[in-house]
């Protein structure tokens, strides 16, 4: 008999825990998310690709988002990629370019910039609306997450998160679905960009994959703004500079 | 010791800061100012002959040509964009150059566009459209120029017509955007060049739905004048790198060109066109394209031979006029890159390929499905330094010389493309 209770009240303490402790979990990944980036904004970024012989290519981006999971980006350099655009809605991504006159799907996998960052971190959604907390560390420095998608259209089957203390994001690291490391990702150089955005402004990314490569995403200008949701859609992507001002 | 490794570091630091800030371009307080950007191209081709064509027989007919035949010329193609605010006017060139006396320029694009309110947008010129989801061929591509299989990505001349487009989004599961496009076109049947009858005014209408994470389209295709057509195309991610999509159109009274009896012959007829493909990204970063097309108002195998001998007897007769006739009809009706029904299309493309940077190689072949002819190209792109690209293209077509890219008027080409971007 206290066999069984003992197992009842096991049985309880984890139903009430389990939930608990994965809502703490997804809670603090939400508010990392907010601390990250306002839930809509526009942006200017640079994007870096470093060979290992230290030549470089760059691309500098026009990005807006809205809501957890819209987001549209627009190549402003070099002249070679100028007018490209990019639409994320969810799991589907377009890729839009001036001389074919259409979108065309594009997948979280490819690189529409080469280099070590793929179409997933360039096109970077909310990491609350692609993953659940699956296990949460507290230590004297901060948190550390493990994250796993929520489905198998996800680029990264699970995230390792390292934040600080006050819920800033300072590295992930990404695994596929079989355990192995495909890339980390360090979050540098905490910036004040006014309206209370308060964050890192430089991304290094490197890959065991791409051995002595380096790409880097540094942010320019990042302001909470809010846009219609028509802005997100197929028919808007060839007029996103208009967004500019 | 220590001093000197301090000033390394802060130095170390100052470039690496300096190296992540950058300009923006035309920046933050963005005024009303026009943006010239686009492309100059220097081609130079080497063409093998195929002298049994009689293609080639009527494009050099009694001209004595060495087998190898080379071509160098520039195209530069110019855009410009005007943006402020709602209001934008667009420009797209493209001039080719062999020689001073030999120079053509096209007017691509030249569009003022204007958005009426966050959901609605009206367009007003020459515009390029490209409707359909397919790659290398659209059947629904009703308003869409005459499309290069082998360059899909071309830039190509435009369409004089009105646009006007309305989107909505919905905050649902199931429809999340919609779009409606209605596309007034004036007659291209013109009176002097200049005047048309209004009632051969043609509209074409898009109705577009991300419907459960799928594109859908529906297009409609109303003319008095000119064959009506009905379609629907659709895109969608079966997986997370794996693409699917698909077209299919019906249409009415279209003019089918055949020879018959040595005389071109005009058939109006009913049918269907369709293509189906997909598009699939392995983990070697190698994107695979493969399509099927099917035409029901291309050539058959034996509409094609009558063809095929209609120019073999212009050339054999030995009458220039008669040769020059023959090229006129070829010219007029049968000037499209795939003539008959049935071909597949395969394209293999893997950048940065076992860590070289920069380099794109590409294969694609088309294979007229019916005669079993076939071209094939190896595109290899090299951009060494920004805004530059080096590509070496060779091509090869093979098939009988009955067959119809077999009876093309080289057996192989080489290109070399020295392309500068500003």
């Amino acid at each position: 008999m206290k066999i069984i209770n003992l197992f009842l009240i096991l049985t309880l303490l984890f139903l009430l825990t389990g939930p608990a402790f994965s809502r703490d979990g997804n809670e603090l990944l939400k508010r990392i998310d907010e601390k990250l980036m306002p839930e809509s904004y526009e942006a200017y970024r640079k994007l870096i690709n470093i060979e290992p012989n230290g030549r470089k290519k760059e691309f500098v981006v026009y990005t807006v988002k809205k809501g957890k999971d819209k987001m549209a980006m627009l190549f402003l350099s070099p002249a070679s990629e100028k007018g490209r655009a990019t639409l994320r809605l969810g799991e589907n991504m377009w890729l839009y370019i001036p001389n074919v006159g259409k979108p065309i799907r594009i997948t979280s996998l490819q690189s529409v910039t080469g280099g070590v960052f793929n179409n997933a971190d360039i096109m970077q959604v909310d990491y609350s609306a692609e993953y659940n907390v699956v296990k949460l560390e507290k230590n004297e420095t901060g948190y550390l997450l493990e994250l796993k998608a929520k489905n198998k259209t996800v680029a990264y089957d699970k995230l390792k998160m390292w934040a600080t203390k006050d819920e800033i994001l300072i590295k992930i690291e990404c695994y596929s679905a079989s355990g192995m490391l495909i890339k980390t990702l360090e979050f540098k150089e905490i910036k004040d960009f006014g309206n209370d955005v308060v964050r890192p402004s430089v991304i290094e990314t490197h890959s065991p994959l791409y051995k002595d490569y380096l790409s880097v995403m540094v942010f320019s200008q990042v302001r909470p703004r809010t846009f219609k949701d028509e802005v997100f859609s197929m028919n808007y992507m060839s007029r996103i500079e208009g967004l500019r001002k | 010791m220590l001093v000197s490794v301090i000033i390394i570091l802060l130095l170390g630091s100052i470039s690496y800061a300096t190296d992540y800030s950058f300009e923006i371009p035309s920046s933050e307080s963005k005024k009303e100012m026009l943006e010239l950007n686009g492309n100059l191209d220097i081609k130079y081709s080497i063409f093998r002959s195929r002298k049994k064509s009689p293609m080639y027989g009527l494009q050099y007919y009694s001209q004595q040509l060495s087998d190898i035949l080379s071509s160098y010329r520039m195209e530069f193609y110019l855009n410009g964009d005007y943006q402020t605010g709602d209001i934008g006017v667009h420009l797209k060139t493209h001039s080719e150059y062999y020689s001073d006396s030999q120079t053509d320029f096209n007017l691509y694009e030249l569009y003022g566009d204007v958005n009426l309110s966050a959901n609605s947008f009206l367009l007003a010129g020459k515009k390029m459209y490209n409707w359909g989801k397919g790659y290398a061929f659209n059947p629904v591509g009703y308003v869409n120029p005459v499309k290069d299989p082998e360059n899909p990505e071309l830039s190509q001349t435009g369409l004089f017509s009105v646009n006007y487009e309305y989107s909505k989004s919905f905050q649902t599961e199931a429809i999340k955007n919609m779009s409606f496009n209605l596309i007034v076109i004036p007659s291209a049947d013109t009176i002097n060049n200049k005047i048309s009858e209004i009632e051969n005014t043609d509209i074409a209408g898009k109705l577009y739905f991300l419907l459960l994470d799928m594109d859908v389209d529906f297009m409609q295709y109303y003319s008095k004048i000119n064959p009506g057509k009905s379609g629907v195309d659709f895109s969608r991610n079966i997986l997370p790198n794996l693409e699917m999509h698909g077209e299919i159109s019906t249409f009415n009274n279209q003019p089918k060109y055949l020879i018959s009896n040595n005389a071109l012959e005009t058939k109006y007829i009913d049918g269907i066109s369709y293509l189906s493909g997909i598009r699939w990204l392995n983990e070697w970063n190698i994107t695979t394209i493969l399509e099927y097309y099917h035409n029901d108002a291309g050539l058959t195998t034996k509409e094609f031979e009558d063809y095929n001998n209609f120019l073999v007897n212009a050339v054999a007769s030995g009458n220039a006029v008669a040769a020059f006739n023959a090229a006129n009809i070829v010219r007029s009706n049968f000037s499209g890159t795939n003539l008959m029904r049935d071909y597949l299309y395969l394209k293999i493309s893997w950048p940065e390929p076992f860590n070289m940077v920069y380099f794109t190689p590409s294969l694609y072949t088309i294979i007229n499905t019916n005669d079993g002819s076939s071209i094939t190209g190896v595109p290899l792109s090299y951009k060494p330094v920004t805004n530059l690209e080096f590509i070496i293209w060779p091509v090869f077509l093979m098939g009988n010389i009955n067959s119809e890219l077999g009876s093309k008027q080289y057996e192989n080409k080489m290109e070399l493309w020295m392309r500068f971007y500003f």
